[in-house]
């Protein structure tokens, strides 16, 4: 199959006027030459209306030639044949094989497992190879990388299917775009995670120090069941102070006013009203406490349970206690550490999800762009132009000789 | 040297070729052509009776034992010949091939002229050569011998086309300087329409007419392909036209044209042969000369 990378050469085609128009040229010409018997001559003029061309193979020979030279102007390219290929069935780590081929329904396909080098995915058939692919199914595997190096690789006809997880991990900050016609499978489970992406729990790494901007505020709202949060407050207060963490702290009853941002607000009274919630789409963070809906990623938890859950909303986050903070309903705020891990949480920027519901991430469809496995047609084209050339030469000067002979 | 060039081959076959005169010649003195004149001689002619004044040897001794009468024996004395070549020297002529320019029809006129001269001067008769057109008429007056021959070609050098065919009044020289019982040569295009009725005159005036008619192969082939304008060189006149549209109907009214030709001088007693400038000069002069 040939296509031509760039169409608009094929405009220089229009120069095919010129050798048309020099053949038309010559024939409209009329020599005079001088006939003794020219009573026997009755006129007889060339009709008009009639278009001739002189000498039709060497016009043929110049018009193949610009015609060739148009379309290598046009850079051709050959895409291979065009013959069809089968479709593919890719198969993310974190999918069991046999639960993917259950799933897929799918005419003869070439099923594969998401993975340096795409090895082929067992049918069931050989319990070897099967336990080699759950050792590959649990391997973490950069997906949208795979995915891209997939996309570019494969024959561009081919259909694909690919299956992944409902928690999808190790993504990366661009989201996916394929060029082939692709069906995106989300099947029950969650990928594997490479280290380094932290999917969930602490994350010791980031710097406590993000925050350093001192004095800032922190505004504490509390209503009628909240005042009895409020001597766990303080002691936070009491323990960050002690770590030389300079805090204005504003502690007020629930319908006192808020500071301006840029704030952090401590809600000490259940579920968020839709004022805060506004406040943290506008890049401030709320901590509420006793909210047990919230189904954000953990970022802080006990042995036995998690305690903080986080969401990001718009350019801030609101992070939830799922207990009422005190000692009783919490008994995760007696530890020592506690108020340095919950800084930590709190003083940690927004981070970038490393995973996220699958069919939140299906990838997006795009315009062929590259052209890797194209093969260029320009050195044999050129080859065959020069050929045409030196075929044109020939033609003209041969009938210029024998017409002067 | 000579103007006009024969090539050595061409002389060569030229050898073979003799004019025959079909009317006796009028001429005094040795030929080698039936005369009218009697006299002495190895041919025997006829018996006539003796008159008063015959040399006594003529008579026929033998023949006056048997019949007791005198009678003089008398033999056909061959006479020479008077050859005359009229050239056609009108514009036409000047004719030629593209593909040979510089032989042009009044070239290969003048080449056969002087065929000709050799010819009537190995055989020891007398030539002369003319030039007709409208701008004049040329006359080399005719003479025989070797010198004459090299005259004769050196007079044809200078002779140029240029008019038409000439008037009748032009001609009238001709009339004084051609006898009759000549053997006359027209060589001309036959393009020309005053042509058959001035040889027809001169046949009917006894004088032995001889017409060889020139072809282009141009005209012959019409080889032309393409809008041409072709101009008549005597009348300037202009024809525009297309080669290939055009050729098939020119073909048929040529061919019908010579062949009127041919037949309307045949009617006045005149061979009529057509030469094509791409054949070898002897072919027509053989054609000629053949049966003569």
């Amino acid at each position: 199959m040939i296509e031509l990378l760039a169409p608009a050469g094929l405009a220089a085609a229009a120069a095919l006027v010129v050798p048309v128009a020099i053949h038309l040229v010559r024939r409209s010409d009329r020599r005079v030459v001088s006939f003794a018997a020219m009573r026997y001559l009755r006129a007889r003029p060339h009709p008009r209306a009639r278009l001739r061309l002189v000498r039709p193979l060497l016009l043929a020979t110049r018009v193949g030639l610009l015609a060739g030279l148009a379309v290598l102007l046009a850079l051709p390219v050959w895409l291979g044949s065009a013959a069809p290929s089968p479709p593919w069935v890719v198969v993310a780590p974190g999918v069991d094989a046999l639960a993917a081929r259950t799933a897929v329904r799918t005419p003869p396909a070439e099923w594969h497992r998401l993975g340096d080098g795409f090895p082929s995915l067992p049918d069931g058939s050989d319990p070897a190879a099967l336990a080699a692919d759950a050792r590959l199914a649990a391997e973490p595997v950069p997906i949208n990388s795979l995915l891209r190096q997939l996309d570019r690789d494969l024959s561009p006809k081919v259909i694909l299917t690919i299956v992944v997880p409902e928690t999808l991990g190790n993504l990366d900050a661009e989201r996916l775009q394929l060029a082939h016609a692709a069906t995106w499978l989300p099947l029950p489970g969650s990928s594997p995670v490479l280290p380094g992406h932290g999917g969930g729990g602490t994350d010791a790494q980031t710097p406590a120090t993000a925050v350093t901007a001192a004095p800032f505020t922190i505004a504490v709202r509390y209503d009628a069941a909240g005042a009895s949060e409020l001597p766990v407050v303080r002691a936070l207060g009491a323990a960050w102070a002690a770590d030389s963490r300079t805090i204005a702290w504003d502690i007020a009853a629930g319908n006192v006013p808020l500071p301006p941002s840029p704030a952090w607000v401590f809600w000490l009274g259940g579920a968020a009203p839709e004022t805060l919630r506004a406040r943290a789409r506008a890049g401030d963070l709320v901590l509420v406490t006793r909210s047990a809906e919230n189904t954000g990623e953990v970022v802080l938890a006990a042995p036995d349970r998690a305690i903080l859950r986080a969401e990001v909303l718009g350019r801030g986050r609101l992070l939830e206690f799922t207990a009422p903070l005190r000692a009783d309903a919490l008994p995760a705020v007696l530890a020592p550490d506690f108020p340095q891990r919950l800084w930590t949480v709190l003083a940690t920027p927004t981070r970038i999800p490393a995973s996220a519901p699958a069919r939140s991430v299906a990838p997006l469809a795009i315009a062929r762009t590259d052209r890797a496995p194209a093969e260029s047609l320009e050195p044999p084209l050129a080859v065959v132009l020069a050929l045409l050339f030196l075929l044109e030469r020939l033609l003209a000067t041969r009938s210029r000789n024998s017409s002067a002979a | 040297m000579p103007g006009v060039l024969i090539p050595d081959d061409l002389r060569a076959r030229l050898r073979g070729l003799r004019f025959t005169a079909r009317l006796p010649a009028l001429r005094q003195g040795l030929g080698q052509h039936h005369g009218r004149s009697r006299g002495a001689g190895l041919e025997f002619e006829q018996y006539r009776a003796y008159e008063p004044g015959d040399e006594p040897r003529r008579v026929d001794w033998k023949l006056y034992a048997r019949s007791d009468r005198f009678f003089v024996r008398e033999a056909a004395r061959d006479s020479p010949l008077s050859v005359w070549v009229l050239l056609d020297a009108s514009a036409s002529m000047a004719q030629a091939d593209a593909a040979r320019p510089a032989y042009s029809k009044f070239a290969a006129a003048k080449l056969l002229a002087a065929c000709l001269a050799e010819v009537a001067t190995l055989q020891g008769d007398s030539c002369g050569i003319a030039s007709l057109s409208s701008k004049g008429v040329a006359v080399a007056p005719s003479g025989s011998g070797a010198r004459h021959r090299d005259r004769l070609w050196l007079a044809l050098e200078p002779l140029r086309t240029q008019g038409e065919w000439p008037i009748e009044a032009q001609l009238a020289p001709l009339w004084e300087r051609i006898s009759p019982e000549t053997v006359v040569v027209i060589i001309s295009d036959g393009l020309d329409a005053a042509l058959p009725a001035f040889a027809a005159r001169l046949a009917a005036a006894r004088r032995q007419v001889l017409s060889l008619g020139l072809i282009s192969c141009e005209e012959r082939d019409f080889p032309f392909a393409g809008g041409y304008v072709f101009v008549d060189p005597e009348t300037g006149a202009e024809c525009r036209s297309d080669g290939e549209a055009a050729r098939a109907d020119f073909l048929a009214r040529f061919r019908v044209a010579r062949t009127a030709l041919a037949r309307e001088l045949a009617r006045c007693g005149i061979r009529h042969v057509d030469h094509c400038l791409d054949e070898a000069p002897d072919v027509p002069l053989r054609q000629l000369l053949a049966h003569a």
